[in-house]
Formats: structure tokens, C-alpha cells, sequence
């Protein structure tokens, strides 16, 4: 079937598209979640998929996938081969269609060349492993794109990075060993960069764009808009469920996708409203926190203070340590009362007025198979309801303002939390801690995986608190984030605190080049 | 997901038949098989007698399926709950048969060993992080020994007889009292996890250490508090048992705890589907022994009981998965 295909296509001049979606549509109980789209993905180029959570991206994919079965009437075809949706899993195989998710399908204690090995199998019995002759083959085939990595070290020895080329490049790797080779295969990366510090990034991209250049066609799914400018050839981006666009790389800017992904412009919010007067509120004084070294620096009250510095630099094991999540010394002053970081519990910060947001929202933040009401309600059950005695539904009827006021969407108190997209999860924690009113709210990357839309809206809410006197200090690799809502930015480097930026002359860029230009071997400073 | 503009009540009442029959589905199959039974025996199974039969006899599985259950809300298994049961009706037995003390202090004997059981089990588990599946499978394994061991392997009978005419004997509408007390520790039970602030935390612990470890809840107490819980329920479900049989039978515990597991799933299947609890502990408690009780009257060999609870585990845990799915 698939070689009638190919002379069709090498007859036909125009090459047919590695993946035609025509009139999709997906409808789960009452909602219409995809209405109508197409997308067409060339051989050769790498095709950005954009839109908030809930735009249907996922659903898209997982159409494609073969995991969700589309409405009546559209249509799918591969490479000019008209498939029966759902596609089942050995057929997208067989078409060469390979995905990557965000979790990547690695097991983090087998070894490179393992995984090279088990996906080389293709289902063949594989009477003799030799463990010699498959490091040489996962080398090879890694080398194919520039790349070194030890193949006999496991998985969770690698950085993330490596990680995440290692999965693309054995998916890759699947592909080549198809008789048309590359040629007009597809690859799903599916926010393969989440977790990925920015320039990292960067050599995920040059691995990407030569598999297009050899006839694959790529698809990229990812939030982050200026990803999409640097390696995208065409875009599509969706918004509730409908094509609100498709780009060429000629015509790309960064306004124009931001106007199609939220469908309005956005106002430009600058939330500063000048220079503050710097009134103490928090004193930070560390010896020692997990990778972090000595240092002293303060939060003022109303002050957004953000903190820094490249993966392994130690700046997120700083927001832990001042919660007692994880093990640190030093001292924690917030207004007049003080704690030893040493004897610090999290439920000592809670006393302390002090709240953190982690990062790891599924694993850390909310527990996913409770409802909102339960996650939003826990920390404060008293302010709620009787707690020797209250029923689920006057939970959810106590904590619906609650959760309006942080505008969650769906206001639905009795769902559990998974069902919602990141953004809406993420202020469902935050209306959490919210309730307690911190003096110091810590965060630690605030806005991963979140869209524009949700992002602002938190960042709204961040700046509501610190207009009521409360303190944040933001730990993120964001640093677009960082110049938007921080009035001070710590970096570290290696442990130290090495540089203090400060309005006027925060940037994403200066935040980027301070953290690339800190001295790699400085003395442990202290900061006025 | 994201409706733009889902209004909050669309959202929460919508009239969801299948959901509704999730909910009460496995009430509904219980009237149905027991409208079964009626229609093919009436003579046997619409007796009051056969009624009462069925609610006095199993209490001591209700406790026992209680006290698997309390650890199990708070994320830890605790294999050992069948031995301790065996271990708590021995001690009680030997401590007013052998030694002869008066049962008060009988019982304050049978509590302290519970404790210690208790407290050995939460050792391993929290403070040195060993699996709880592991250590209660250890521990459960070492009591079974300790049981035949104190016990010289015999079963001793004839005991606390005073005790077994107030629970067994004595009747309130025709069912033995013990089937009141079994009622009123779930009650108990099920307002401590499910309408308290303690059980909202509980449940927190079970369903996510990391998030309720970062919401300032003392996770370490919490499981502990819950394993102490179920050794004294167990140890309970123990003199319960004496109190219900006038006997203490070393080897009573083990065929208990694939019923006690049989029941907590099912019952998690209904009431608040997806969560164990402990209405629905019990509803599957009489659920499985209305099942065998009515096949037993008409005639089937002792071992559907092990074809009936050994289903129902398999089938109540498919269940909730497939619950799960659909959510």
C-alpha cells in the first residue's frame, strides 16, 4: 500500500503531504472540542502546533494518535493514503508515524543503549543480547546527529536534555530502519521542552531541524511562543477547537501568534508602578541548602524578588529550603518572628505565614485525584466550614468564591482537579494558599506548562497579593517571566549569589546575559 | 476542558444516569439477587431467621474489613490485620481462661499487645521506609507463628460466656446486638473520614505524600495514627470474635483476610465510587454474605465461598479502574 503511495507522490510533482487532517472534529459528551480542523504537514518542515490548554491540541494529537476516534467526517490521510480513523497502534507504526511525548516513554534506570536495543527489536524475538554490540549501535545512531552521549550510562544519569534527544533520536532511529528511510515520515514532539532550561533548548532545535531536512516532516507542539520563531517553518495555531491561523515562517512574529492563540491583543500589562519605597519584611540568611552555598539577601514588603541561575546553579533548592521541604541551615525572619532553617517543617512555615508553590504541580502541587473543593479547601478547613463536621457539597458551596475570585474555569468544585488544564490547576493551588493570607509566598517556577492567558492571569493575582503587603520571592528559569513581575532578580551561579538586577534595567535579556556571564568560580558575595 | 464560560451548576448537577448507578449499582445487585434467592426459596431464605443470620454472623468481618481499610485511606496495606485479629482473640482467651483475670483486664491486655503491633508495624514502615505490603506481610507471617506458639496450637473454647449471651444472645427487632455495635463503629468510622478535617487529611496523605507533606500535614502521624488504628480494630475484630463464638481458634484470621480485602474494594465501588469507605465496607460485607448464604441454602458446596470472594476481588477492583477511566 505504501509504495502505490510513494509512486504516486514521485509521478505527482508537487510532493503530497506527510500528514493531511481535513474537517476534524471531536465532540466528548456535550462539549465540541475540535470543530472542523485541517492540517497539513509537509514533508521537510518542522510544523509548530500552538494554543492554550484547552484549545484541543491534545485532542488533536491524540487523534492522530489513534488513542481518540474523531467525529464522523473528517478525514486523515498519510502520505496520500486515506486512513480509517481511529488508526489502530501497529498501523501508525507501519506508517511511520513516531511520537515523543513530554514524559518522554524512558525508564530512568536502564541504560542508553537499552532502550536503543528494545526499540530495535521491533517485536522480533531477539534470541542473544550483547550488550557490547548494542552501545555501538546506539552511538552510532546518536552520532548520525552530531550527538555524544555514553550510551551505557543509565537514563537518570543523563540532563534533561540528553534525555529528551535520546528519545527523539531513537524514535528517529525507528524510522530510518523503514525501507523508504526518513522520507516522508512524521514526527510528534509533543512539549518535548518543558523542563528544558532555554539554552538547552537550543540543541534540541538543531537535532529537530535535520530530521526535517532529511524528509521527515516534524510536528512540534509547545507553549513557549518564542520557541515557535526560531525553529518554526509554518504554524497552526488552534484556539477552542478551531484553526484561528496558519502561519508561514516568512509572516511569523511574536504579536501576530499571541493575537491568534489568545484571540485578542493583549495589553501590554506592565504591572510595576514605579519605584517602591523599600520597607524590610524578610531576612534570608543561609549557610548551607542543598547545592546552594552562604548567602543573605531580604525581601521588602510588596516586593517581588526573583531568583536564578542555570539548572544545577541551586537557586530552586533556596525557595525549598526556606519552606523546610528540604534540608537546609541558615535562618528565616518574616516580620518580627525568626526560625532556624534547621528545625523548619513545612507545617512550622505554614505558622510562620510563610507558603510555597512547587513546581512539580501534579506530583507536589495538587493531589490530582481529588476534587477542587478538596485541594482548595485543605490548608484552610476552618475558615470554611465546622471542621468536626462538614458534607462534600458544603465544602464545594464554601470554597466557590474562593475559587471565583481566582476565576478558575470550569467553577466546577466537585471535579476532580485532573481534569483541568495546567493554567486552571495551578490557580486552583493558588487560591489555596491564598486563603492563609502569606506574609511570604515562595514559588518555584509558577508558570510551566501554563498558557499566556492563564499566565497573566496568575501574575495578576501574584501582584494583588503584594499590593496587600504580603512578600514574594520566585524561584524560575523563566526569565521573561522574571523581568515581568520581579522588582529585584538574585543570581546564582554554582551555589553563590553572584549578581543583584534591579529595575530600571531588568530585562530577559539582561537576566539572561547575567546569568550566562556570571564568573563560573566567584567568591560567595554579599549583596548590599 | 476549558469551556470558556461553563456555568458552575451545568457543571455540577448534571443528571447523569450512569453516574447514579455507579453510585448505588451494587445495593441495586444485592436487592436483585436477594429478590433471586427469595423467588427460588421462600421458604428458606424469607425467614426472618435467615435475615438475622446473615446480619449477626459477620460483624467480625465488618470490623476486620474496617480496620483494613483506615491504613489503606492513608496509602499503606496492612496484610497483618488477619493474624493480629487471631492474635487479639487468643490473647483475650488466654488471659480470662488460662491466667483468669476479669475482662476489663483481659481486654486492657488485648489493647496493649495491639498497640505494640501496631506501633512495630508503623517502625518499619515510616521511620525506616520500608514497603508496607513487605513489612505487614512479614509481621502478619511472624504473628501466625507467635499465635501457634502461645497458644500450643489448640483451640480453646468456653470462654467469656457472659460476654457471647450479650452479644449473640440478647436481640434487639431479632438481631443479635453485636450487629448494632459493628453498625455503629462504621458510622463512627465513616464521620471521621469522610465529614472532619482529619479525614479531609487522611485522604490527602493516601492520595499524594508529596502534596499533603507541602501543605504543612504531618504525614509520619498520620500513617502511624492509622496503622495504630487498624491493630486495635483488628484486635477488636478479635474479641469480637470470641464474644460471637466462645471460642479462640488459632487459624481463625487467615480465611478472613481475602474477604476483608474482597470487601473494601467493592464497597469502594460504591456511595463515593473511586474512594474507599466505610458504608460501602460494609453494604459489601453483607453483599457477599448474602450471596453466599443464598447459594449455600440451595445446596452449592462449601467452596463457592472461595469462587464468590475471590470474583468479587478481581471484579470490585476492574471496577473501579474502569470508574476511574470514565472519569
Amino acid at each position: 500500500m505504501i509504495d502505490t503511495a510513494r509512486t504516486d507522490e514521485a509521478a505527482a510533482a508537487p510532493l503530497h503531504p506527510v500528514l493531511s487532517l481535513q474537517g476534524i472534529s471531536k465532540t466528548f459528551g456535550r462539549t465540541k472540542v475540535l470543530d472542523g480542523v485541517d492540517l497539513e504537514v509537509r514533508p521537510g518542515e518542522v510544523h509548530c502546533l500552538l494554543g492554550h490548554n484547552g484549545s484541543g491540541k491534545s485532542t488533536l494529537i491524540k487523534i492522530i494518535g489513534g488513542i481518540h476516534s474523531p467525529d464522523p467526517g473528517g478525514t486523515m490521510t498519510v502520505n496520500g493514503q486515506v486512513c480509517e480513523t481511529p488508526v489502530s497502534g501497529r498501523q501508525i507504526h507501519d506508517l511511520g508515524i513516531r511520537f515523543v511525548h513530554q514524559s518522554l516513554g524512558l525508564i530512568p534506570s536502564l541504560t542508553v543503549a537499552e532502550h536503543f536495543a528494545q526499540d530495535q527489536l521491533d517485536g522480533a524475538v531477539g534470541w542473544y543480547y550483547s550488550p557490547a554490540r548494542a552501545a555501538v549501535r546506539a552511538r552510532a545512531a546518536l552520532a548520525a546527529f552530531d550527538v555524544k552521549i555514553d550510551p551505557d550510562l543509565p537514563v537518570e544519569k543523563l540532563p534533561a536534555v540528553d534525555r529528551a534527544i535520546v528519545a527523539i533520536v531513537r524514535a528517529v532511529a525507528s524510522l530510518e530502519r523503514r525501507p523508504e528511510g526518513l522520507a516522508g515520515s512524521l514526527l510528534v514532539l509533543d512539549e518535548p521542552t518543558s523542563f528544558l532550561p532555554r539554552r538547552e533548548v537550543e540543541r534540541l532545535f538543531e537535532t529537530t531541524q535535520r530530521i526535517a531536512r532529511q524528509g521527515a516532516g516534524v510536528i512540534l507542539i509547545t507553549h513557549d511562543t518564542d520557541e515557535v520563531l526560531s525553529i518554526a517553518d509554518r504554524v497552526t495555531v488552534l484556539r477552542d477547537g478551531k484553526v484561528a491561523g496558519v502561519v508561514k515562517r516568512d509572516e511569523l512574529d511574536r504579536d501576530r501568534l499571541v493575537q491568534l492563540i489568545v484571540g485578542h491583543q493583549l495589553a501590554a500589562a506592565d504591572f510595576q508602578t514605579g519605584p517602591k519605597a523599600f520597607v524590610p519584611h524578610v531576612d534570608v540568611q543561609i549557610e548551607n541548602a542543598g547545592l546552594a552555598q552562604r548567602m543573605r539577601f531580604n525581601v521588602g514588603r510588596g516586593e517581588i524578588v526573583g531568583l536564578t541561575g542555570l539548572i544545577g546553579s541551586g537557586y530552586a533548592d533556596v525557595v525549598h529550603a526556606l519552606f523546610g521541604s528540604r534540608q537546609g541551615s541558615g535562618r528565616l525572619t518574616v516580620g518580627d518572628r525568626t526560625a532556624a532553617l534547621e528545625s523548619l517543617t513545612p507545617g512550622r512555615a505554614i505558622d510562620l505565614g510563610v507558603a510555597f508553590i512547587p513546581s512539580d504541580r501534579a506530583g507536589a502541587g495538587a493531589a490530582m485525584e481529588l476534587t477542587l473543593a478538596e485541594n482548595a479547601a485543605v490548608l484552610s478547613l476552618k475558615s470554611l466550614v465546622n471542621p468536626l463536621f462538614f458534607s462534600a457539597g458544603a465544602l464545594e458551596r464554601a470554597v466557590t468564591p474562593r475559587l471565583k475570585d481566582v476565576s478558575v474555569r470550569p467553577l466546577a468544585p466537585a471535579f476532580e482537579i485532573s481534569r483541568l488544564s495546567g493554567g486552571n490547576q495551578q490557580k486552583v493551588v493558588l487560591a489555596k494558599w491564598l486563603a492563609m493570607k502569606p506574609a511570604l509566598l515562595l514559588l518555584d517556577e509558577p508558570t510551566q506548562g501554563i498558557d499566556i492567558g492563564a499566565r497573566e492571569q496568575i501574575f495578576a493575582l501574584l501582584h494583588q497579593l503584594v499590593a496587600g503587603g504580603s512578600s514574594i520571592l520566585c524561584a524560575s528559569t523563566d526569565h521573561d517571566q522574571l523581568a515581568k513581575i520581579c522588582d529585584r532578580v538574585l543570581i546564582l551561579n554554582k551555589g553563590h549569589l553572584v549578581a543583584e538586577l534591579a529595575r530600571p534595567n531588568l530585562s530577559a535579556s539582561t537576566i539572561g546575559e547575567a546569568v550566562l556571564s556570571a564568573p563560573a568560580t566567584s567568591k560567595p558575595e554579599k549583596p548590599a | 476542558m476549558s469551556t470558556p464560560a461553563a456555568p458552575a451548576s451545568e457543571a455540577q448537577t448534571r443528571p447523569d444516569v450512569f453516574a447514579i448507578f455507579e453510585r448505588y449499582g451494587l445495593i441495586l445487585i444485592w436487592a436483585v439477587i436477594a429478590v433471586i434467592f427469595a423467588l427460588i426459596r421462600p421458604d428458606v431464605f424469607l425467614q426472618w431467621g435467615t435475615v438475622s443470620l446473615i446480619l449477626g454472623s459477620q460483624t467480625v468481618l465488618v470490623v476486620l474489613a474496617l480496620a483494613l481499610m483506615i491504613p489503606l485511606v492513608a496509602g499503606d496495606f496492612d496484610l497483618s490485620v488477619a493474624a493480629n485479629m487471631t492474635l487479639g482473640s487468643m490473647v483475650f482467651a488466654i488471659m480470662m481462661q488460662w491466667v483468669g483475670v476479669s475482662m476489663p483486664v483481659a481486654l486492657l491486655v488485648v489493647l496493649a499487645v495491639a498497640i505494640v503491633v501496631g506501633l512495630v508495624n508503623a517502625l518499619f514502615i515510616i521511620w525506616f521506609n520500608v514497603n508496607s505490603l513487605i513489612v505487614t506481610l512479614g509481621t502478619g507471617t511472624f504473628l501466625g507463628g507467635v499465635i501457634l506458639w502461645i497458644s500450643n496450637s489448640q483451640t480453646i473454647s468456653g470462654v467469656a460466656r457472659p460476654l457471647v449471651n450479650f452479644l449473640i444472645v440478647q436481640r434487639l427487632f431479632g438481631i443479635p446486638l453485636v450487629f448494632f455495635g459493628g453498625l455503629i463503629l462504621c458510622l463512627a468510622i465513616w464521620y471521621v473520614l469522610n465529614r472532619t478535617g482529619l479525614g479531609l487529611r487522611i485522604l490527602f496523605t493516601g492520595r499524594s505524600r508529596e502534596v499533603a507533606r507541602l501543605t504543612g500535614i504531618n504525614v509520619g502521624m498520620i500513617r502511624l495514627g492509622c496503622l495504630l488504628a487498624s491493630a486495635i480494630g483488628s484486635a477488636l475484630a478479635g474479641v469480637i470474635y470470641v464474644g460471637t463464638s466462645g471460642a479462640a481458634d488459632p487459624t481463625s484470621g487467615l480465611s478472613l483476610l481475602l474477604p476483608a480485602f474482597a470487601a473494601v474494594f467493592l464497597g469502594s465501588t460504591v456511595f463515593t465510587p473511586g474512594r474507599f469507605n466505610a458504608l460501602g465496607t460494609m453494604a459489601a460485607v453483607y453483599f457477599l454474605t448474602t450471596g453466599i448464604t443464598g447459594l449455600t441454602m440451595l445446596g452449592v458446596q462449601t467452596y463457592v465461598q472461595s469462587l464468590f470472594y475471590g470474583g468479587a476481588l478481581v471484579i470490585a477492583v476492574t471496577l473501579s479502574q474502569l470508574a476511574a477511566r470514565r472519569r
